[in-house]
C-alpha cells in the first residue's frame, strides 16, 4: 500500500470519532489532516459535549461542516447505556462509573449503524477499544491515522513525532516511548510486535 | 480565552504494536471505498485471452480459482 490513490477529497470514507482522538486532532493542529482522508466525522452529541467542556468550542464550531453531531435515535440510547456499562466493567478501565463511558458508548452506537459499515471508529482508549473490537466495529486510535498518512506520504515520520508530541505536552496520555516506538514504525515499518 | 484540557487524561490507551494495525485497517478500509466509488467498466476480452492470464497464477491463486470453479459448475449443475 503506497498510493495516493486510497485519498480523495470528496472521498466516500466516513469516521465515528470519540472525544480523545479529535482532541488530539485539536491539540496537534491536524484535523484539515483528518479531512484529507476522511469525507466526514460524526460526534455522538456526549462527545460534541464533553469537547465544550474542555475549552474545544471554537475548534468544534471551525470544523463545521467537514465535524457533525449526530443524535441517538431514542431506542439507541439503551444500547448505548449497555456499552457503557461494559466499559466500565473492563479490566482496562480505570473509572467504573458507567456515565463516564457515554461518549465512547454512544459514538459505538452510531459506528453500528448500517451507513457506517464500510466506515470507521476513531478510539484511544484501551477499554473502549476492546469493547468496541468485540462488537467487530472497525477502529483507530489518532496514532494510527497519522502512522498511515506518513506512508501515504501526506506528512512525515519527523512531522508525526511533532504533532504526538503537542498532543503529550497538552496532557494527552501517548508517552515518550510509545511516541518513539510509532515514530520508529513511521520511519522503518514495524519492528518486534 | 477558556483553558483547554483533555478527556480522560489517565486512561490507558493503546500499545505501539496496535497503531501498526490501526494502520492497516484503516487503509484496507480507504482501498475497499476506494474500490466501491470507483466506475465500473465491462470489458469483454476473448475466452483464449483469459485463459492465458491463468498461466501467470501462482499456487494460491490457482487453489482459489479452483474453488470458485467448482463452485459455480456445483451451482450450474444444480439449477
Amino acid at each position: 500500500m503506497s498510493t495516493l490513490s486510497l485519498i480523495n477529497p470528496m472521498g466516500p470514507t466516513c469516521a465515528v470519532s470519540n472525544t480523545g482522538p479529535l482532541i488530539s486532532a485539536f491539540q496537534s493542529n491536524s484535523f484539515k489532516l483528518l479531512t484529507q482522508i476522511f469525507a466526514e466525522i460524526q460526534v455522538s452529541k456526549v462527545c460534541q459535549a464533553e469537547l465544550i467542556r474542555h475549552g474545544w468550542e471554537a475548534e468544534v464550531k471551525a470544523a463545521f461542516p467537514k465535524l457533525v453531531a449526530v443524535p441517538l435515535a431514542g431506542a439507541e440510547e439503551p444500547q448505548a447505556l449497555i456499552i457503557a456499562q461494559q466499559i466500565a466493567r473492563h479490566p482496562h478501565t480505570k473509572d467504573p462509573v458507567a456515565e463516564n463511558h457515554l461518549g465512547e458508548a454512544q459514538a459505538m452506537v452510531i459506528a453500528l449503524r448500517a451507513e457506517h459499515s464500510q466506515n470507521l471508529l476513531l478510539l484511544d482508549e484501551l477499554a473502549a477499544r476492546a469493547i468496541a473490537k468485540q462488537r467487530q466495529i472497525k477502529l483507530s486510535g489518532f496514532p494510527g491515522v497519522l502512522l498511515l498518512a506518513v506512508q501515504l506520504g501526506l506528512i512525515s515520520a519527523e512531522e508525526l513525532k511533532v504533532r504526538l508530541d503537542h498532543c503529550r505536552v497538552q496532557g494527552t496520555h501517548y508517552s515518550v516511548s510509545f511516541i518513539q516506538q510509532v515514530y520508529e514504525m513511521a520511519s522503518s515499518g514495524p519492528r518486534q510486535r | 480565552m477558556k483553558s483547554k484540557s483533555v478527556h480522560e487524561p489517565t486512561a490507558a490507551v493503546m500499545s505501539a504494536a496496535e497503531v501498526w494495525e490501526d494502520a492497516q485497517q484503516l487503509a484496507e478500509v480507504l482501498q475497499q471505498n476506494a474500490w466501491r466509488a470507483e466506475p465500473v467498466v465491462k470489458l469483454p476480452i476473448p475466452l483464449s485471452i483469459l485463459l492465458s492470464l491463468l498461466d501467470t497464477l501462482g499456487w494460491e491463486e490457482l487453489i482459489k480459482l479452483r474453488q470458485h470453479v467448482e463452485e459455480r459448475l456445483s451451482m450450474l449443475s444444480t439449477s
